[in-house]
């Protein structure tokens, strides 16, 4: 909009807003609140702001829903995924990107289909049932890593950047090609790899769809899993549940908060690319 | 043109043989891209292609059973065998999903990245961190913060309902076979609007702010440059915002599944295929091999929905040029 907006409009766009941002943050005050009230409390007074806060909530929240095993779980599997996904990804941009191999093109078109083909969700099912990897964390994590055609393009796009004659110090000096890409040119593009890292580890933390399907025993849960099972069991406990919920969506506010710049970069990028 | 390729192809093809073989030796960057690729033909490329040929089977999610090639069985039990309401009812609530999700997401997308883009808003790096928000929160937590909020007779909703709008007994929404699938749409609008609003910032942000300039020296309103600048100069991004949007709510059932399992009138055709895979879906902490459902049929549903995202995305880019070229 230009510089000369006339006043009522400036209040209107004002109102517009606040008023979504009320929508937006109601939910989350709520949970908040919610999470910090005694359930006697909670019943009595659903809406009201907490007086003495039961920092407790998250406590007896932890151990019920039995996170102090899924978060581990949840810790590996989002470590494990997100650092093949990254190393993957990179692995195969970054000869793309220099046309070190032949047929890059075709390759390039290869991961383009990716975005377009119908879901594999079935035969992926029967492939992990047929190998005797349901229920385990291995067939899970296989599951849940991916070269997809977003990071592959995104990096591509970075690589391009980092000047040639890099690659020929490297090999000069006698450097290996693994440890160039590990030690040079995925450090070299640090914002791509945080984006891209960023995204990857937010959808492993979050799946629950995938841990719906391929994880039945507890001991393999990961926390998204874990929360969503104990608000079933504990549906009309609202305090718990929201400390529960709170716990789960700790670290992803964390990562929020400090990496905002480069989730918001990434999803721009790859929505422009894609 | 076709002389000049042909003059230089050979060069280039020298040069590409000759550069790789200097600089790194090609079998050791070939193995260092074989995982990922191993990895994408086996769990990206394969089970995608699989799915078609396994809409001919009745093969089933549990192991150990035998399964055969049927034919177009599948199809003809979707189509032609299935209860006709049902059919009508399931394909009528997958269009409106996707219609009601795409037309509102982007509508409030595009006015709150104008506002949120315009220069004399103050907090405006705030505003579009707190509408991003959801889209990090993931399906199970916003789907919990839903339930929370719609929850009977202790929720902010019903209360409201009760207190302030007076109504008598109103309705457990999440459980309404009538208010359930809106409720559904709104959370699938609540948590991607910001993930289109950002887009449709991006686009914004590339607009030449000299063009406002000028034009307001011309004396044209707000509405004016809205509509004869910002619009056309962001087209592709609303064209892609439509696209995804309607790929994804065609697609997207995680929010169905952690909401209301598909109960209450709000399964899609992709919460449909889910349920038929690999059961009711949610809460059943027995899981799926135990339900053990019936993976044909449901590949053979989720042919149908790839079919008809297909059809849907290439009308809506049809259109989009259109309007793009009659503007």
């Amino acid at each position: 909009m230009g510089k000369n907006v006339s006043p009522p409009i400036k209040v209107l766009c004002y109102i517009l807003i606040v008023f979504f941002l009320f929508i937006y943050l109601f939910p989350l005050f709520y949970i908040v609140n919610t999470s910090l009230k005694s359930s006697q409390d909670y019943l009595l007074y659903p809406t009201s702001l907490t007086t003495s806060p039961q920092f407790s909530n998250f406590v007896t929240a932890w151990k019920k829903a039995n996170f102090g095993t899924y978060v581990w779980n949840s810790v590996l599997y989002t470590l494990v995924c997100t650092l093949a996904s990254l190393f993957m990804s990179a692995a195969i941009a970054f000869p793309i990107s220099r046309k070190y191999v032949p047929a890059s093109r075709f390759l390039h078109f290869l991961f383009l289909c990716g975005l377009f083909l119908p879901s594999g969700m079935i035969p992926t099912f029967q492939l992990i049932l047929g190998s005797g990897l349901y229920n385990t964390k291995i067939g899970y994590m296989l599951v849940m890593t991916g070269v997809n055609a977003t990071s592959v393009f995104f990096f591509t796009g970075y690589f391009r950047d980092i000047p040639k004659d890099l690659d020929e110090a490297a090999t000069i000096d006698g450097c290996g090609y693994l440890r160039y890409l590990v030690q040079m040119v995925i450090p070299l593009s640090k914002p791509a790899i945080i984006s891209m890292g960023m995204l990857t580890m937010i959808g492993v933390w979050n799946d629950i769809v995938s841990s719906t399907i391929y994880l039945t025993s507890e001991s393999n849960y990961n926390i998204t899993r874990g929360m969503f099972v104990f608000q079933g069991q504990y549906s009309n406990d609202w305090t718990l549940t929201a400390a529960a919920l709170l716990i789960v969506a700790a670290p992803l506010i964390l990562v929020y908060l400090f990496g905002q710049k480069y989730i918001i970069d990434g999803v721009m990028t790859s929505a422009v690319k894609g | 043109m076709n002389i000049q390729k042909t003059a230089a192809s050979p060069g280039r093809m020298l040069n590409q043989k000759k550069h790789p073989l200097r600089l790194f030796p090609l079998w050791i960057v070939l193995l260092c891209m074989l995982p990922g690729v191993l990895h994408y033909c086996i769990f990206r490329l394969y089970p995608s292609m699989m799915t078609a040929y396994y809409s001919f089977t009745d093969i089933s999610g549990v192991p150990g059973t035998t399964w055969k090639f049927i034919g177009l069985a599948n199809y003809k039990e979707f189509f032609i065998l299935q209860n006709p309401r049902d059919l009508k009812a399931a394909l009528l609530r997958t269009a409106a999903y996707a219609f009601f999700v795409t037309i509102i997401q982007n509508s409030i997308a595009l006015l709150l990245s104008v506002i949120v883009n315009s220069a004399f808003l103050k907090g405006r790096n705030f505003a579009r961190g707190v509408y991003f928000m959801p889209v990090i929160l993931g399906a199970a937590v916003v789907a919990t913060i839903w339930k929370a909020i719609f929850s009977t007779p202790t929720g902010p909703i019903y209360l409201f309902m009760q207190n302030v709008l007076h109504i008598a007994n109103p309705p457990a929404i999440l459980s309404s076979r009538v208010y359930a699938f809106p409720a559904v749409i709104a959370a699938q609008i609540w948590q991607n609007m910001g993930y289109s609003m950002v887009i449709f910032i991006a686009a914004l942000q590339g607009i030449d702010g000299t063009l406002y300039e000028s034009a307001s020296i011309d004396g044209a309103s707000n509405w004016k440059m809205f509509s004869k600048i910002t619009l056309p100069l962001i087209w592709s991004a609303i064209s892609i915002n439509t696209l995804l949007a309607i790929i994804g709510s065609l697609q997207s059932y995680e929010l169905i599944m952690t909401i209301t399992r598909g109960n209450f009138n709000t399964s899609t055709l992709g919460m449909m295929a889910f349920a038929t895979a690999f059961g009711g879906g949610g809460g059943t902490a027995s899981g799926a091999v135990v339900n053990g459902l019936r993976q044909g049929y449901a590949a053979a549903e989720s042919m149908v929905l790839f079919a008809g995202v297909l059809v849907v995305t290439i009308i809506s880019q049809i259109l989009m040029k259109r309007a793009e070229v009659e503007r």
